[in-house]
């Protein structure tokens, strides 16, 4: 191959390291996507055999928002293989334990059980927070778009500033 | 294998009355004889291969004859003979009479002469050709482009695929590149004296011209020093900018790099370090400014323009 | 269902040496047409021989026909490629429009050898407008941005909040608020000049 096909076909194969902010985000909708991205999907020439995916750093793993009463009703089951091992754990609960595992498990859960499943896993990184090291950091390049908007969240003096239609008295009590 | 095995595959059938059984379908002896065989081969070891004019059904002036026809051309047949005459072929047959006791005189002329001719030749058609396609391309590289086109291998493929290599006379067998590329050149000087110049050249253009058609010719036309080289072109106020940086800290890093002179893109590059992406754009800058990258039209090899410039 | 294709070579049409680019030359060589003298199967090839050959002969001069006689053996045609591949084709009980048929088939023929084709084309330059890479529509300015970005990357045209409605509700009021230049002044101003601010 010419030095000119061999950068072309390196820069058509190359992996782009994509960057998901899940906050408030519906987990298991977003899992959706950034499977589509981890395998490769979003490429016009995707093959389950050439190994096309691109990486995905998730972060704000710790402010997903599951639907209604979800936290409180969604069970994660696991079994250790030895008799009496099954444990059933809430939602609330196992995001308490672990800020990365709900969405972890909603992507894991989202993909198609293949073989492929654990090697495309690896190339997602999520971080509770917004905080990401700097070496991966450096290899950011892309955004991939929230689903749900992100309500604005306003701030002091633009509450006491909100339009009002009337003001209530403190000790006001309706009858 | 000398057995067909439609003879061999064939179900053996035996019908007692009423009732029809069918047996294996491959005979029984089939397997033992071919083993036979396979074994007295390998003890024979390599034989020599035959050529084509070792064969019973060989006429010499009716393949000569037949040659010229299939190219669309007419040419001498003394000229063409000597042509096809290798200076090997010529020993051995005087090595040949000399064994018997005859003195040699043979008639035979060997083709080593036409062969310079040819080469001349072709080479005056491959240069006017390339500089009238590719103007702007530096003498360096248009040498290169000839040197590829005139090389053994592929004027030995082109001379297969024509037909010599069964009309040739040599001593050995089978045929080297040289001796392929040396009888296609005699051969079309052979169409110069045959048939003049002009016909001569439609046929190198349509023979060895068009083995550049869909060719990527950009290895050939890499210089040394991309970067010094496209200063020297077009001025040293050249920067380089990365377009894009992608995975940089990681094995599959990529990086695409712009070169720029007062604003304008001059070429972009890809490569794994921003330093072999700099290579590649100041390469890309060149080819454009050559007129050889891949999105250029088509080499001509009909169009009458070309026909009038390659003619001597 | 056939399972031919299974172990058959596959590949896609090639034209040799760029035949048809420059000039068409036709790529047989050479036919030898075996035939017996006596036998009731070369029959056809025999009448095609006396009859139609010459005229082929003629009008293909870039071809060399051998007629060779073999006793006893079925009649065939053997022909020879530029490329050095064989074709053979077995003529019994052939008649003579049926041996016209199949040399002109091995007339037009390239050589190349039998083979499923995967693609009905083939193409050095399969796209002119290049290959798809992750960059071809990129935004130039993630190029430069920084990650996260601060601007606005959620979905297209989101339904409006109740947030939303309520200031644009608001900024229209004082819009025409504004456009009212008149001094007439009434109660309702008075309220909502008080509340408003």
């Amino acid at each position: 191959m010419s030095a000119l096909g061999r950068v072309r076909q390196w820069n058509a194969f190359s992996q782009v390291w994509h960057l998901f902010d899940a906050k408030w985000q519906n987990p298991f909708q977003s899992a959706a996507v950034i499977t589509k991205y981890l395998m490769g999907k979003h490429k016009p020439f995707y093959h389950p055999f050439a190994n096309c995916g691109d990486v995905v750093v998730v972060i704000n793993s710790r402010h997903i928002a599951l639907l209604g009463d979800e936290w409180k009703k969604r069970v994660y089951f696991h079994h250790t293989g030895y008799p009496g091992g099954a444990s059933w754990t809430l939602a609330w609960e196992l995001h308490e334990k672990s800020p990365t595992m709900i969405l972890e498990k909603a992507v894991y859960s989202s993909m198609k059980g293949n073989l492929q499943r654990r090697h495309t896993m690896k190339r997602l990184i999520i971080y509770p927070d917004d905080i990401i090291p700097e070496d991966i950091h450096t290899n950011i390049s892309s955004q991939i778009k929230q689903l749900r908007k992100v309500p604005k969240v306003l701030e002091s003096d633009e509450v006491n500033n909100f339009p009002r239609i009337f003001k209530l008295p403190v000790d006001y009590v309706p009858s | 294998m000398s057995f067909s095995m439609k003879f061999l595959v064939k179900p053996l059938v035996i019908s007692y009355g009423n009732s029809i059984t069918v047996h294996r379908q491959i005979h029984r002896w089939v397997a033992p004889t071919l083993k036979a065989l396979n074994n007295r081969k390998r003890e024979m070891g390599p034989q020599p291969i035959n050529r084509r004019s070792d064969y019973l059904e060989w006429n010499y002036k009716a393949e000569i004859y037949s040659f010229g026809k299939r190219l669309g051309e007419d040419f001498k047949e003394d000229l063409l003979r000597e042509a096809f005459t290798e200076k090997s072929f010529i020993n051995l047959e005087a090595e040949k009479l000399m064994k018997v006791g005859v003195d040699p005189q043979l008639d035979m002329k060997d083709n080593a002469n036409f062969s310079v001719e040819g080469e001349k030749f072709i080479s005056q058609c491959v240069l006017k050709y390339l500089v009238s396609v590719l103007p702007s391309l530096p003498s360096e590289h248009i040498e290169s482009i000839h040197n590829f086109l005139l090389s053994d291998e592929k004027l030995s493929t082109v001379s297969k695929n024509i037909g010599i290599d069964d009309l040739v006379l040599t001593a050995e067998y089978p045929l080297e590149q040289s001796t392929l590329s040396r009888s296609l050149k005699s051969v079309i000087h052979a169409l110069v004296l045959s048939s003049g110049e002009e016909r001569a050249s439609k046929f190198v253009t349509d023979f060895i011209i068009t083995q550049l058609c869909g060719e990527d010719i950009t290895p050939l036309c890499t210089p040394e020093n991309p970067i010094e080289k496209l200063k020297s072109t077009v001025g040293a106020n050249i920067e380089s900018r990365i377009i894009v940086e992608s995975a940089k800290n990681t094995l599959l890093a990529n990086y695409q790099v712009g070169i720029y002179q007062e604003k304008n893109l001059l070429g972009r590059g890809c490569g794994e370090s921003p330093w072999i992406a700099e290579e590649m754009a100041a390469l890309d800058a060149l080819w454009r400014l050559w007129g050889i990258t891949s999105n250029k039209k088509p080499f001509p090899i009909k169009s009458q323009k070309i026909v009038n410039s390659v003619n001597m | 269902m056939s399972n031919s294709h299974l172990f058959m070579t596959s590949g896609f049409p090639r034209a040799p040496l760029k035949n048809g680019i420059g000039r068409y030359i036709c790529q047989l060589k050479r036919v030898t047409i075996k035939f017996c003298k006596n036998h009731g199967d070369s029959r056809g090839i025999r009448e095609f021989i006396e009859t139609e050959l010459v005229d082929f002969s003629r009008k293909n001069p870039g071809v060399v026909v051998y007629v060779k006689t073999r006793r006893h053996r079925a009649p065939c045609l053997n022909a020879e490629y530029l490329n050095g591949q064989k074709e053979y084709i077995n003529c019994h009980n052939f008649s003579k429009d049926e041996v016209n048929k199949w040399l002109h088939l091995l007339l037009s023929r390239s050589g190349k050898e039998v083979m499923r084709y995967r693609k009905m084309w083939h193409t050095d330059n399969p796209s002119i407008q290049g290959i798809w890479t992750p960059f071809t529509f990129k935004d130039p300015k993630l190029n430069v941005a920084s990650f996260p970005l601060n601007v606005y990357w959620g979905p297209p045209n989101p339904k409006p909040t109740a947030t939303e409605i309520v200031m644009e509700m608001f900024r229209k009021q004082k819009l025409e608020d504004n456009q009212t230049d008149d001094i007439t002044i009434n109660e309702k101003d008075n309220v909502k000049s008080s509340q408003g601010q």
